[in-house]
């Protein structure tokens, strides 16, 4: 089919001679002359716009010509004319205007400046209202304050001088009160001194009667029956002494010695040792009338021992039962009302009754051994304990009426006066002051150490203070200043519970050591008086000045108890 | 060497993406009527071979109306669309034939030398002085339809007593009409190719339609078998060429012509669609493959020029 082939060839050659080559450039040849015509109309309109333009604009300047008419130049004169007048007088009037804004700006500053000026005026005075009516509110408190306050200041006044009055009065009083007791004093010392002697002469008198009547009996025994009589009268003559000095313990034992009546001696050697208990000894105190002694240890008893001072012998008269365990004090009662008070580590105190030996009270509610236990008056009593606190009991209620809670342990304690106020010393160096009316200290000593006893005189005005560092310190109490520092070289404070006790009269101090020597200082001088050794063989605990000042008792850990007099 | 698997159908396609650059400039007696300040630029197509001018003829006429927008009006100078015609080489252009033939017939014949010089084409536009004697003026878009459908039938008559262009709807002319306007080769030879068919047991057309155009004289057609029964060989263009030659100088002897056809082919040059086929293709496949759209073969005979 070559034939085919050819008509193919050809009518490809054809396609590309005919078609292909013109086929571009009639397109690009057709778009140019469709944008040519495009822009040929517009040109065109533009034309057109241009002729209408200008059509516009040469009629326009041929109103503008034809409006001027024939005489132009005339006219174009006047108009310049007029129009250089108007720009002279604008430019007058822009000056004026000018200077106008210039007043303006000036003006509204001056109005701003004194708007300012105002308010600020205003503000101050606003402030100063305020301060005024603070001032005047205060003005008016302080009135009311200063004219209470001259109320009050009258009133004291008026009670001031009311007091001064009761106090002149009373004063007076006491002063006549005190020139009639020196009065009545002179006259019962002068009686007394002549009962005394009234006595001794009548007992004098008696005994030689007495001996008369024995001589003469002697001598009509003699006569008759020597033996049989003679012991009968023995008997009945140590009899009737016995009687005789028990009729004086018992009106003895209602009777604390006069002031005067003390004297007071250093003792130089034991007149009386004896045991007492079992074990060791931990307390002994003289009874007010100085004729019994009470002794307590860890046998758990209350010796009450009788001393009889003109032969100087002790005989146990009865035991006080009832403790759970060692007795730590003994105290007795100074009003008179026969009561004795023992603490023990049974954490209770008890009282008994002397005249009966019945326990009347037991005082628990320490938490902890009580070490100590002092009457301040016949019906309330201050005890010191391990548990840190210091309970006083109401003996009527039979009652804790206030603890004190004084951080340490309290190891002794005295009684200041009778409204309840104490001085105990502590383990913590410290001797506190209590005051009665509140439960804080009113004031507080520290020591160098830990305070083992403490010893206050009938005036209330020395305190004896016993402290670790194997020192007695002496304090005054109206300073609360310690103004004697005792010590010696053997002096050894063994345990936290020795007692160390002043003389009655404050002038010695005595305490004992742990080697068993009885030491004694002078308090004036603060010197050693008198080392009494060679009897104790043990730690010596407490001691005990006797109420007339003649005897000191001491008592040992090893149960002997021992009575140093003259 | 040649390939033999070249589809039919490969030529088909070649054949319809003919296209011939033509430039249409307006005449001079009509340039000098412009009433606008610039003369038209010659307006330049790419039209199909097998298209005709009438098709187009919108498209001319308002692209040079443009430039005598003003004188519309003006009833003297005839500026019209029925006054418009074009012209080659003084020629004044058919409307009835496709673009194609007229461009073969014409420019083929004036050079000795490739066609393709003579490209693009260059019409003359002329939009007055209409030539009452020569050409009848063109027609609207539906007179052109009608001419091709009638020439259509006429080639189904000759192929196949118009059986099967009877048989067709209405709607499938119009479908072959319409595609040959907008271009459409697949739509055309959905319907075409029925027209290509056999019918009465033949293995060929009846009878082949076909018309020779020489220059200067009306067109030649005949009546021509495709195949030789007695012979029993087919017939080739070689053949239709010499019979229809020697069948024309027969009528002429008979109608005691003076001057006589040259019925040699030897002094021909045989053009088809612009290209020069194998006198020996058969005649059968050029009909069915190497028609025009309008199912007729126009053949252009070229008198070679005497050197």
């Amino acid at each position: 089919m070559e034939w085919k082939q050819k008509i193919f060839n050809q009518l490809q050659e054809r396609n590309r001679q005919e078609r292909d080559v013109y086929a571009e450039i009639v397109k690009h040849y057709n778009r140019l002359t469709e944008n040519y015509s495009t822009i040929l109309v517009r040109c065109t309109d533009q034309e057109r716009d241009i002729l209408t333009l200008r059509q516009e604009n040469t009629d326009l300047q041929k109103n503008s010509v034809s409006v001027a008419g024939l005489p132009v130049n005339d006219k174009i004169k006047t108009l310049e004319n007029d129009y250089m007048k108007a720009k002279d007088e604008i430019l007058t009037l822009l000056r004026e205007r000018g200077d106008m804004t210039k007043e303006v700006i000036s003006l509204s500053r001056l109005v701003k400046e004194r708007d300012e000026k105002l308010y600020s005026e205003q503000n101050r005075n606003q402030i100063l209202t305020k301060e005024n009516v603070s001032l005047r509110q205060r003005l008016e408190s302080a009135e009311d304050q200063l004219s209470a306050l001259k109320k009050v200041n009258e009133t004291i006044h008026d009670e001031f001088q009311a007091l001064q009055l009761a106090y002149t009065q009373l004063e007076e009083r006491q002063k006549e009160l005190d020139a009639t007791i020196a009065v009545l004093r002179q006259r019962m010392t002068e009686k007394i001194e002549k009962k005394c002697n009234a006595l001794d002469e009548e007992v004098k008198l008696h005994e030689k009667r007495m001996e008369e009547d024995v001589k003469r009996k002697l001598e009509e025994a003699k006569s008759d029956f020597m033996t049989s009589t003679l012991s009968n009268l023995m008997t009945s003559t140590t009899a009737s002494i016995t009687h005789l000095r028990n009729a004086n313990l018992d009106g003895k034992a209602h009777l604390t010695p006069t002031i005067d009546f003390m004297k007071v001696i250093i003792p130089k050697k034991a007149i009386v040792k004896w045991d007492c208990g079992d074990n060791e000894l931990h307390a002994i105190q003289f009874h007010p009338s100085g004729s019994l002694i009470a002794t307590g240890g860890s046998d758990r008893k209350i010796h009450i021992w009788e001393l009889n001072a003109h032969n100087n012998q002790v005989q146990q008269v009865y035991v006080l039962t009832g403790n759970n365990s060692t007795v730590t004090a003994i105290d007795f009662d100074n009003e008179n009302a026969n009561l004795i008070l023992g603490c023990s580590e049974d954490f209770a105190c008890r009282v008994w009754g002397l005249g009966d030996q019945r326990l009347r009270h037991t005082l628990t509610g320490h938490g902890a051994k009580v070490f100590c236990a002092k009457f301040v008056t016949a019906t309330l009593i201050a005890s010191g304990s391990q548990d840190r606190t210091l309970k006083l009991w109401d003996l009527q209620n039979r009652q804790c009426v206030r603890t004190l809670f004084a951080g340490s342990k309290c190891h002794d304690l005295v009684a200041h006066d009778a409204s309840g106020s104490l001085i105990s010393g502590h383990f913590d160096k410290k001797i506190r002051f209590w005051d009665a009316r509140n439960d804080s200290t009113k004031c507080e000593l520290q020591l160098q150490a830990a305070v083992t006893s403490l010893s206050i005189n009938r005036e209330k005005q020395l305190l004896l203070a016993c402290s670790r560092d194997d020192t007695l310190k002496l304090i005054e109490l109206r300073e609360n200043r310690v103004i004697q520092t005792f010590s010696h070289d053997d002096f050894k404070v063994a345990s936290d519970t020795i007692k160390a006790v002043l003389s009655p009269d404050c002038a010695y101090a005595c305490a004992g050591g742990n080697d068993g020597s009885v030491f004694i200082w002078n308090t004036t001088n603060g010197k050693i008086e008198k080392v009494l050794n060679k009897e104790h063989s043990s730690i010596v605990n407490a001691v005990a000045w006797h109420p007339e000042g003649r005897f000191i008792a001491s008592c040992e850990k090893q149960r002997r108890a021992i009575l140093w007099g003259e | 060497m040649s390939n033999s698997s070249i589809d039919d159908k490969d030529i088909t396609r070649e054949l319809w993406q003919s296209r011939l650059p033509i430039c249409f400039i307006l005449s001079d007696e009509d340039m000098s009527k412009v009433n606008r300040s610039e003369s038209p630029e010659p307006l330049y197509l790419m039209l199909s071979r097998h298209s005709y001018f009438p098709c187009i003829i919108e498209k001319i006429f308002r692209y040079y109306s443009t430039y005598y927008k003003g004188n519309l009006n003006d009833q003297t100078n005839n500026i019209n669309l029925n006054n418009l015609w074009l012209e080659y080489e003084s020629i004044p252009l058919k409307w009835h034939y496709p673009i194609g033939l007229l461009y073969d017939l014409y420019t083929s014949s004036l050079s000795s030398s490739s066609s393709a010089s003579h490209l693009p084409w260059q019409i003359i536009v002329h939009l007055s002085k209409f030539p009452e004697n020569e050409l009848i003026r063109f027609p609207d878009i539906e007179s052109i339809e009608a001419h091709y459908m009638t020439t259509l039938k006429e080639a189904d008559a000759l192929k196949h007593k118009g059986q099967i262009i009877g048989d067709m709807q209405k709607r499938d002319h119009k479908q072959l009409w319409n595609s040959l306007l907008q271009d459409k080769y697949e739509a055309f030879w959905n319907i075409n190719i029925k027209l290509m068919s056999y019918t009465d047991n033949l293995q060929y057309f009846r009878y082949i339609p076909f018309r020779i155009y020489i220059l200067d004289k009306p067109f030649m057609q005949k009546l021509f078998s495709p195949y030789n029964i007695e012979q029993n060989k087919w017939l080739t263009l070689y053949d239709l060429l010499q019979y229809t030659l020697n069948h024309e100088v027969q009528c002429e002897k008979l109608a005691n012509e003076k001057k006589f056809l040259n019925n040699n082919i030897e002094n021909y040059r045989v053009i088809i669609h612009g290209v020069q086929p194998p006198l020996h293709s058969p005649i059968q496949w050029l009909s069915e493959y190497f028609s025009y759209p309008d199912n007729f073969l126009h053949i252009c005979l070229i008198e070679n020029q005497m050197r």
